[in-house]
């Protein structure tokens, strides 16, 4: 199918480009940072651990699990935060696609404008979880060796994580059809991310307050419905690795919000003259 | 059967609002273009030329009217499968080399990777582009762009290509290879729409071209129609013409004038122009030349549009 040589493609292109080799970079750095700070020692009562020479008591049994669910849902919880530097370093993608001299070798092809569109977003989301899958496969056997413990439950971590990525990656995707440009498409994820997902998430105590109006607060409450919940999927999965108990609403509404960005953005490329 | 037909194309580009910021880029184009032959596509700048091949290619949507490619009425993605296209200004990943670039796009024609292992090597060979097939395609020159574009347009075998000022930065070392590549492709029986400012490269290539100005089409026709032969005869003559012989011809044909390798004679006819010859052999003049002379295609293109722009 063309779409897989399309996505593979992206691929490649995120490989010579050296996107690949510098979030693995950063993820092998943390990782030998890791293993260089964090020391384990077993003793008749448990394992003693130290973390860059701080030693901690000696755990065991559920303490030593939690230990464990503890540094993982820290370890998770600062990813989200590394997947807005993947959503930099493959912000150009769609619109490198639509420059004049570009566009027109890919729509002269056999392929719809939405496959294009996939391809180049499922490219970049196959690129973020294998980057994901590496960094937090690789936590995970650090803890699992060096603890003793192994935590499967974990091993959901990189699919959440992968499907926060495409769901942030919708806006980026639809601001590059919008606008054509790079810098608007960064800009928009960067301020939805940093900005508007804080603001709108805690809009109880930051905005409700500056007006009692119905429609107001309705309309809060829309964009907050309008917007993928990333920090939603955070907390679900923060909540998972600790306590197992996990919620499909900010999946469901982040799908919900993805998929109308997404058609948004198919629907302005498939109109779009080029 | 017919490669490409287009009817009563329109396209009227919106800038922003109200009924006067419309610019109408093609105004009820009609053509057809027959498979198997070469057809140039020929008009001044912002004719309307490249947004007609955009809306072949389904790049640009049209207002009104209906268009086939091979039979198949548009919009149709499968199609493309059929369909070869260099654009003007064409972008390939910097990155790439030029290997990849014809992979990359013989992939996304649907091609599998045994075809294109033995499609590859031919078409860089074919192209000239074998030595440098493994360079970055950011170090490749104009010309050198040209001819992997053209490998890359070319990749799918397809039988309908469409080629946007193909010569484009090409040396005319090149530009002949380019040529002899398009005679070959026609001789395999594939349709070309070359799209050239080239006037004199089209005349060489083309069988038919077809003239359009302001998004209309002005003529259509062979080569050879649109560089009719006037009623221009070049004599070519040892000497110098007397006087009195160049007077007594003048009288004769309908106009007579000297050139420095003979003379120039406007004859209504045939008959005409033989009894200007038997007059000038009478006189023991020796002629050792009689040439037609025919209008260029560039004389065809300025007078077309000088007349389109005063009608």
């Amino acid at each position: 199918m063309n779409i897989v040589a399309l996505i593979l493609h992206t691929f490649r292109e995120l490989v010579l480009k050296a996107t690949i080799l510098i979030l693995a970079g950063i993820s092998t750095l943390i990782l030998i940072v890791t293993v260089a700070g964090l020391k384990t020692e077993q003793t008749a009562e448990g394992t003693a651990i130290s973390i860059f020479g701080n030693k901690s008591p000696v755990v065991s049994g559920d303490l030593a699990l939690a230990f464990v669910r503890g540094s993982e849902a820290a370890a998770a919880s600062g990813l989200f935060a590394g997947i807005l530097f993947g959503v930099l370093a493959t912000s150009g993608l769609i619109p490198d696609t639509l420059e004049k001299g570009t566009v027109d070798l890919y729509l002269s092809k056999p392929l719809t404008r939405g496959a294009i569109l996939a391809g180049r977003a499922c490219g970049a989301g196959l690129v973020m979880f294998l980057n994901i899958v590496y960094f937090l496969g690789g936590f995970w056997l650090i803890l699992g060796i060096r603890v003793g413990v192994w935590d499967a439950r974990f091993l959901a971590a990189p699919l959440v994580m992968t499907a926060a990525f495409l769901s942030l990656y919708s806006i980026v995707t639809f601001l590059a059809v919008l606008s054509r440009s790079t810098v608007i498409a960064v800009l928009g994820a960067f301020l939805f991310q940093v900005i508007l997902v804080g603001v709108l998430q805690n809009r109880e105590q930051i905005l409700y307050p500056l007006s009692a109006n119905a429609i107001y607060r309705g309309v809060l409450d829309g964009l907050f419905y309008i917007f993928p919940q990333t920090s939603g999927l955070q907390d679900t999965l923060r909540s998972y690795v600790i306590d197992g108990s996990f919620s499909w609403s900010p999946f469901l509404a982040s799908a919900a919000s993805s998929c109308a960005w997404y058609t948004g953005a198919w629907w302005l490329f498939e109109k779009s003259d080029y | 059967m017919h490669a490409i037909v287009a009817d009563q194309l329109t396209k009227v580009y919106r800038r922003g609002t109200g009924r006067s910021a419309g610019v109408t880029a093609l105004n009820n184009l009609s053509l057809s273009v027959d498979q198997g032959e070469i057809f140039g596509f020929l008009g001044p700048n912002g004719a309307g030329k490249t947004t007609f091949i955009r809306i072949l290619l389904s790049l640009v949507h049209s207002t009104s009217g209906s268009i086939s490619l091979l039979e198949t009425p548009l919009p149709n993605t499968q199609v493309r499968r059929r369909v070869g296209y260099l654009p003007e200004n064409h972008r390939y990943p910097t990155y790439m080399t030029g290997k990849d670039v014809l992979r990359l796009f013989g992939r996304l024609t649907g091609m599998n990777s045994v075809l294109l292992k033995e499609r590859i090597p031919e078409l860089l060979r074919r192209v000239g582009m074998e030595q440098w097939q493994s360079m970055k395609v950011k170090r490749y020159s104009k010309g050198m762009l040209q001819r992997i574009g053209l490998a890359q347009a070319l990749v799918n075998d397809p039988e309908l290509i469409f080629l946007d000022e193909p010569t484009d930065g090409v040396d005319p070392v090149g530009r002949k290879e380019i040529r002899d590549i398009l005679k070959e492709l026609k001789g395999q029986g594939k349709t070309i729409f070359l799209n050239s400012h080239l006037l004199s490269e089209v005349e060489l290539v083309c069988d038919r071209v077809a003239i359009i100005d302001k998004g209309s089409l002005l003529k259509v026709g062979t080569i050879g129609s649109l560089t009719e032969a006037g009623r221009h005869f070049i004599i070519g003559i040892e000497g110098i013409l007397p006087e009195a012989l160049r007077t007594e011809a003048a009288a004769m044909v309908m106009g007579i004038s000297e050139r420095h390798d003979g003379i120039t004679i406007d004859a209504s006819t045939s008959e005409e122009l033989n009894r200007a010859i038997d007059l000038l052999r009478r006189h023991h003049v020796i002629i050792t030349s009689v040439n037609q002379e025919r209008s260029s295609l560039e004389d065809s293109f300025l007078n077309l549009l000088q007349k389109g722009g005063n009608a």
